[in-house]
């Protein structure tokens, strides 16, 4: 696989502040982006055409698995076979991007997950509660797949075909279904999901998309609908390949 | 007497309050005659309490009661049909958000490949 298969997929809500320079950094790296600007009320979309990206504006905003999951539309409708999720607000350097594609490809992984807290990683901080709960998903993910995954909620990943095309039929919208349940249903329906560790920077500008209280909720969420069974549903990668 | 006349009047009044809704077009049919439905059953029931009676007496209640016991039944029911109704919408808005976006992305870049070099410098 090469840099032309790969279409990074920047889902922008109100960064119009690091949308330009997201954007210039992933061109000069040679990789190709889409922004799909989620609804904002500034000027983000302009900002990224401006910057040199292929631009999707959303008249609503989806929240980041809509967005996210147009990205791919996008993707699959183009013909590319691997996407990489990249936030706006410039904390994925184009360098870790291309660390994520290599592990993909050495891997045959479907799904890799850039990783904030494995060996190796940046010194990401984070407070003990959330901590906490990132420890109560991964265990969730563990016990109903077998998967170990230290980083559930982390956006940076690079999704391949298959998988790419099934994701891009079904997505989850709602907070946290775009990085821990995508993983836990990825890894249920037979998919290689693995981890890796990666450098983040700190946000350019921008807010941060959840607040702590507004986490715990979702997270709560998240917990009932995995243990009710109430996970969006994709193909299994051996209902895929047999067809 | 007077609690069954209450609940009849109440009964009338939804019927009144929904029928001047959906003649604004606030309301669609389909919605328009199950709240009107409602208010009928509500308002007959309550005129007609005497044969609530027996069902009151035997479940311990008394026929008011029973009364708003199916009330209030029937709007959790109509609450949770609603909330599959929005959940269907809100799943077919994302669709159509994100293909009406995807249409414009495509169109935009039909136009730029179109486009003569003399309009591009233009």
């Amino acid at each position: 696989m090469t840099a032309r298969d790969t279409l990074v997929v920047v889902p922008a809500y109100n960064e119009s502040g690091a949308v330009g320079d997201v954007v210039r950094a992933l061109l000069d790296a040679g990789l190709d982006c889409v922004v799909v600007d989620d609804g904002s009320k500034d000027n983000t979309a302009e900002v990224a055409r401006s910057a040199g990206a292929h631009v999707v504006v959303l008249p609503l905003n989806l929240g980041v698995g809509g967005a996210l999951r147009c990205g791919f539309r996008y993707a699959v409708d183009r013909g590319y076979t691997r996407v990489v999720q990249c936030d706006a607000d410039g904390q994925h350097p184009p360098s870790e991007i291309v660390r994520l594609l290599e592990v993909q490809a050495q891997e045959s992984a479907h799904l890799v997950i850039g990783s904030r807290f494995l060996d190796g990683s940046s010194d990401y901080e984070i407070g003990r509660a959330r901590r906490l709960m990132m420890r109560v998903l991964s265990g969730i993910i563990k016990r109903s797949s077998g998967l170990r995954v230290n980083d559930t909620t982390s956006g940076f990943r690079c999704i391949a075909e298959p998988l790419l095309g099934e994701f891009s039929l079904s997505y989850p919208v709602h907070y946290l279904g775009d990085t821990f349940e995508a993983a836990l249903v990825a890894a249920r329906s037979g998919y290689r999901v693995i981890e890796t560790p990666i450098h983040i920077r700190e946000r350019q500008a921008g807010n941060a998309s959840a607040s702590t209280l507004a986490a715990i909720r979702f997270i709560v969420r998240a917990v009932i609908a995995t243990l009710a069974g109430l996970t969006f549903e994709i193909r299994s990668l051996d209902e895929v390949t047999a067809t | 007497m007077k609690q069954e006349l209450v609940i009849a009047l109440g009964g009338v009044g939804l019927a009144i309050l929904v029928l001047f809704i959906a003649r604004r077009h606030l309301l669609t049919l389909r919605y328009t005659v199950g709240w009107v439905v409602l208010a009928v059953v509500l308002t007959l029931s309550a005129l007609l309490s005497g044969f609530v009676e027996p069902v009151a007496n035997a479940v311990g209640m008394t026929a008011t009661g029973v009364l708003l016991a199916l009330a209030s039944g029937t709007l959790l029911l109509i609450c949770i049909q609603l909330s599959i109704s929005v959940s269907g919408l809100s799943s077919q808005l994302r669709e159509l958000t994100e293909a009406n976006a995807l249409l414009v992305a495509r169109v935009e870049e039909l136009a730029i490949d179109n486009s003569s070099p003399e309009e591009l410098k233009g």
